[in-house]
């Protein structure tokens, strides 16, 4: 019963973050977007014009960019818009960049409507450049044995996410809120759970995978659990924890400098 | 707090224990004592695919279905042979993607996709891969632009990535490469191309190039140089594309070599074509050759000696020896010392019309020119170009004695190239000098099952199937052999008389090898049809 | 706990919504990119299209289109149209061991176009019939019992709308005399190799009864046959007592006392004028 309601308490969470983001806004402010060119087709771009923009971008886009277009897979496109400019934005969408492959299925006026959109993101201002050392940040990351889960580059660990190209895709701020309190807003994919087999055996770890009949986790040793559903007693996700411990007792200095090593980390150019 | 606590604890202890290598290279040379795992593309080091499971039985094999299939997330066909490991499948996907499988239940687990430029096109071979290599902790690729990038087992994390070959000239790889005690063994493929073939050592541990051996001469005084008339080793050929097999007392890599260039016009490159279409026995600390057995001199059917060989001991003329049988392209199986590369028992196992037979060297007693060469209305010659057997394996039953090949009858008409050879093909257009096959007599080529007695390769029995399969053979200590015919049913005979026993059509042609394995004692056959991966087990 | 299931159904609909909306997958097999208008088929562009054919395409397809390593692709140009064959060189089709040749320049592959147009071809002859005669003697023979032209006739034999550029007059004067011998090539039944369409079979069952049809698919296990009224029958080989093909035979009467030699001749003059392009 109880495993039920935080099931459905995730599922709703995690769909409630979609369902707002594609259903109309009741009560939004109106996006404040930097002006336009006179001849810019943006210019001629309607209140209703950005809202289905926004729409679009939440079916087409939000899966690599993330919801508000701070990044996941792909990078943060906040203030993008000064960056490339609107017609910068448009041939992304249109032709693609290497990483990210054309939006084929747009035509024109609808591509034009998601650079109207994109260019609202440019709102909450520049990304507040992260006030630490970066070098000095490494040694943090040393000395707290990162590496052992996580791997930048060819070195590191496999148990959490690579950080390889991390800073293109979170500002500062969020490394603020993750690190004290990793479990409170996990990425995708790293959810921790705790099975109990009928034979009393326990085991908690990443969920990889799981289906009506199967789930396997992964502890943080990388070693992979099969099991048979059938076979288990409990399947309990475990909100609000990882694997990853807190880091929130790292000194103001030594937190600003990680963070600063963290948003340098940009992969290969 | 004190979760994170006991977890930062956990953590602390793995960083400073030293991590078990998973698969260190004693469970490599002793493959055989772990039946339930594939450690390897060829099941052992003597590429064998002799599987030592025991449940599934002749009595018991018409129960057999489907335990579980996974689909390929991109469009191709797979022609992996996965690897299983412990419980963990390893399989590749068209172009060079790797992806990890609960070999329990067919959950995928990770995948890795390197990047692969969009503009590249392989001249005469599918963007595909054929498998990995597993030695310690980490998996080893060979991706089709020619890149060795070791991977972490556990997760898919790059840990070196070094290049092998440029695909500017010509260059393509679809092998899965061989592990040895530290060293990563791996050739390459492009003789479509006129890529000049060769073999490559690398260090597991960081990429390093330890060795390389060239099969085609590079200078008029390299060994072999004076084979090719006028200069003509320049072409280059000789590719080394599949995977090879290893005697690791010997301490021999032996792999097959490919045709020369241009395929299908001999005439600017007149002599024996040293060491085109030929077994290569190199030392595997230093890539030296030990020795060589060409199959076919001078050859312009693009039948290449790509297939793998297969290691195996037994008694000859009284005499107890190590050998090597290869059932090649051109339709004769081979039976060799694998010692001294001592040609011991040549015969056809599938048809053939351009030999008379082979001498007692093993060299080929060519019919006349006119009757077998290409020519500008097309030659009829059997096998086809695709050869008497393509890149599958076959496989050897040491319970048994035989050695079970997935042969091809059928000719085809042989047209000459006529194009003046250009090396460089960037833009995938054939650096050969064009020509081919047109196919030959309409309904002729089929395929069978046959097994040959492996020291004389007399036929013990065949089973005649309909069309013309490319799937690779697998043998079975509880008396099985798998294979699958063209329209993709999948098969089981009894290993000892050839008795069919049970099929399943999977909807789509099979191009693979199976393979076996076990978890929790239970056993499963593998095989990959079309885009599926199918897992089959007793009920 | 009704609440409880009904946030569950809410849950389940939104997500099933959500996902409907999600990014397309990367890998599909894209539409052929926006390219150059397929510039008009010339001698020179066919004999270019040959050059670059047999030295990027012959590998796979054969040095005449009919098949080696990949399908025999002669007749693919009227099934496909050259915007269909173009997307193809582009695109390489899911699912096929084909790559995508997208190298290539957009002229060279209006090229090799051109050439793979022109496969399936037979250099047809010039036919000295009559080809209105020749339609009158089609209609009174009742050929579209078994034959389609257009839109219009019976599906038991092979489709005509386009056999005046498929075969030649000599092949279709051998067809009409003695068909048996003369059987078309099947593309669709195997991939890599040729085999033999409307080949006729002969099956007798463990009981004793046969029935003669012709082959539709076939495999080491099962072979599929439609009868001369069209029926289609599924046989598994181990099932019955005998499964033979008739070398020589057809379902296709011979019609070489059935008309006169000029009557043949008409005929063909008809059929040769069917598919000009």
């Amino acid at each position: 019963m109880t495993a039920s309601w935080r099931w459905s308490a995730t599922i709703l969470l995690f769909i409630g973050a979609g369902a707002a983001a594609i259903l109309p806004h009741a009560a939004a402010q109106t996006p404040q977007a930097p002006p336009a060119a006179k001849d810019d087709p943006v210019s001629k771009l309607t209140p209703d014009d950005i809202a289905n923009g926004k729409q679009i971008f939440a079916a087409q886009c939000a899966g690599c960019h993330g919801f508000d277009g701070s990044g996941q897979l792909g990078p943060n496109l906040h203030g993008v818009e000064a960056r490339r400019g609107d017609a910068g934005i448009f041939a992304v969408v249109r032709n693609g960049t290497g990483a990210m492959p054309p939006v084929m299925a747009l035509n024109d006026q609808r591509v034009w409507q998601v650079v109207g959109f994109v260019r609202t993101l440019g709102d909450t201002g520049p990304i507040e450049a992260a006030k630490g050392d970066p070098v000095k940040g490494k040694a943090v990351y040393d000395a707290n044995g990162c590496a052992v889960c996580h791997a930048i580059g060819t070195t590191g660990g496999g148990v959490g996410p690579q950080l390889t190209n991390i800073g293109r895709s979170r500002p500062p701020k969020y490394f603020y809120d993750f690190l004290p309190d990793p479990g409170k807003n996990p990425p995708p994919g790293y959810e921790l759970v705790r099975v109990v087999a009928k034979d009393g055996h326990e085991v908690t770890g990443i969920r990889v995978t799981e289906d009506t009949y199967t789930i396997v986790l992964r502890d943080v040793g990388g070693h992979f659990y099969s099991f048979d559903r059938t076979k288990l007693k409990t399947i309990e996700p475990e909100p609000g924890k990882t694997v990853m411990p807190s880091y929130g007792n790292l000194s103001t200095t030594d937190m600003d400098n990680l963070v600063a090593y963290l948003s340098s980390l940009k992969g290969a150019q | 707090m004190r979760a994170a606590k006991y977890v930062v604890m956990v953590l602390a202890l793995c960083g400073a224990l030293p991590s078990f290598a998973q698969v260190p290279y004693e469970r490599l040379l002793k493959s055989d004592s772990e039946p339930q795992n594939w450690l390897m593309y060829g099941g052992n080091y003597g590429s064998q695919r002799f599987s030592g499971l025991k449940e599934i039985t002749p009595q018991n094999a018409k129960d057999l279905r489907v335990a579980w299939a996974y689909q390929m997330r991109g469009g191709g066909v797979m022609e992996s042979s996965p690897l299983i490991v412990d419980g963990i499948m390893y399989v590749t996907e068209p172009p060079s993607n790797v992806t990890a499988i609960d070999a329990r239940t067919g959950k995928p687990l990770w995948h890795y996709v390197p990047q692969i430029p969009r503009d590249f096109v392989p001249v005469g071979l599918f963007p595909t891969n054929r498998g990995v290599a597993i030695l310690g902790d980490n998996l080893y690729l060979a991706t089709i632009d020619d890149h060795l990038i070791a991977l972490d087992a556990k997760n898919g994390l790059v840990r070196w990535n070094t290049q092998i070959a440029d695909k500017a000239d010509g260059y393509a790889i679809t092998q899965a490469p061989l592990a040895l005690n530290g060293k990563i063994v791996v050739g390459v493929g492009g003789g479509e191309a006129g890529a000049h073939g060769f073999l490559s050592c690398y260090d597991a541990n960081d990429g390093k190039l330890l060795w390389r051996y060239y099969t085609v001469p590079r200078s008029a005084s390299d060994p072999g140089a004076d084979t090719w008339a006028d200069g003509s080793w320049s072409n280059g050929g000789g590719t080394t594309w599949n995977t090879g097999s290893y005697d690791p007392e010997l301490n021999l890599v032996y792999w097959g070599t490919g045709n020369p260039v241009p395929d299908w016009n001999g005439e600017g490159r007149m002599g024996d074509n040293l060491f085109t279409c030929s077994m290569i026995a190199l030392d595997a600390d230093t890539g030296k050759l030990k020795w060589y057995f060409q199959f076919s001199p001078h050859e312009t059917h693009d039948w290449d000696s790509s297939e793998p060989p297969i290691l195996f001991h037994a008694t000859v003329n009284g005499k107890a020896r190590k050998l090597l049988a290869l059932a090649n392209r051109n339709a004769f199986y081979y039976v060799l010392d694998r010692e001294t590369g001592e040609f011991l028992t040549g015969v056809p196992f599938a048809k053939q019309t351009w030999a008379k037979g082979l001498d007692a060297k093993g060299r080929p007693i060519k019919m006349p020119a006119e009757q077998i060469e290409p020519s500008a209305e097309g030659t009829l010659v059997y096998p086809t170009l695709t050869g008497a057997i393509n890149w599958t394996s076959p496989c050897y039953s040491p319970i048994t004695g035989l050695f079970y090949v997935n042969a091809r009858d059928g000719g085809a008409y042989y047209v000459k190239g006529e194009r003046k050879f250009e090396k460089n093909n960037s833009n995938g257009v054939v650096g050969g000098g064009g020509g081919g096959m047109r196919p030959g007599p309409a309904d002729e080529t089929t395929t069978s099952i046959r097994a040959l007695e492996a020291t004389t390769g007399e036929k013990k029995w065949e089973y005649k199937m309909v069309g013309d399969s490319w799937t690779g053979t697998l043998v079975t200590a509880g008396g099985l052999v798998f294979s699958a015919d063209a329209a993709g049913n999948f098969l089981a005979l009894n290993a000892e008389t050839g008795e069919p026993l049970w099929h399943l059509l999977l909807g789509s042609a099979v191009r693979s090898n199976p393979v076996s394995y076990a978890v929790d004692g239970k056993q499963y056959v593998v095989d990959s049809a079309g885009n599926t991966l199918f897992v089959f087990s007793l009920p | 706990m009704t609440a409880n299931r009904w946030l569950r159904t809410a849950a389940f609909m939104l997500a099933i919504s959500a996902l409907t909306a999600m990014p397309a997958n990367p890998q599909a097999n894209p539409a052929a990119p926006p390219h150059s208008p397929h510039p008009k088929a010339t001698p020179e562009s066919v004999a270019a299209g040959k050059e670059v054919f047999a030295g990027t395409c012959a590998g796979c397809h054969g040095v005449d289109g009919s098949g080696s390593n990949g399908p025999n692709i002669r007749g693919v140009g009227a099934q496909m149209g050259p915007e269909g064959v173009y997307t193809r060189i582009r695109g390489g089709p899911i699912g096929s061991g084909m790559p995508a040749f997208t190298a290539l320049d957009d002229a060279t592959v209006w090229k090799i176009v051109d050439y793979v147009m022109t496969l399936g071809h037979e250099d047809a002859g010039v036919a000295t019939g009559d080809p209105q005669k020749g339609k009158a003697i089609y209609e009174s023979s009742k050929c579209a019992a078994c034959h389609a032209i257009g839109a219009e006739g019976g599906d038991l034999g092979p489709d005509l709308t386009h056999i005046g550029v498929e075969r030649s007059i000599v092949s279709l004067a051998d067809t009409l005399n003695d068909p048996g011998h003369n059987l078309p090539l099947d593309t669709g039944l195997q991939e890599r190799s040729a085999y033999t369409g409307y080949v006729v079979y002969r099956v007798v069952m463990k009981n004793g009864k046969a029935f003669e049809g012709m082959r539709v698919n076939e495999d080491s296990f099962t072979i599929q046959l439609r009868d001369a009224e069209g029926r289609l029958h599924s046989v598994q080989k181990f099932d019955v007592e005998k499964v033979e093909p008739e070398p020589g035979k057809s379902f296709m009467p011979s019609y070489k006392d059935k008309l006169t030699p000029a009557q043949i001749n008409d005929l063909v003059a008809y059929l040769s004028s069917l598919g000009e392009a």
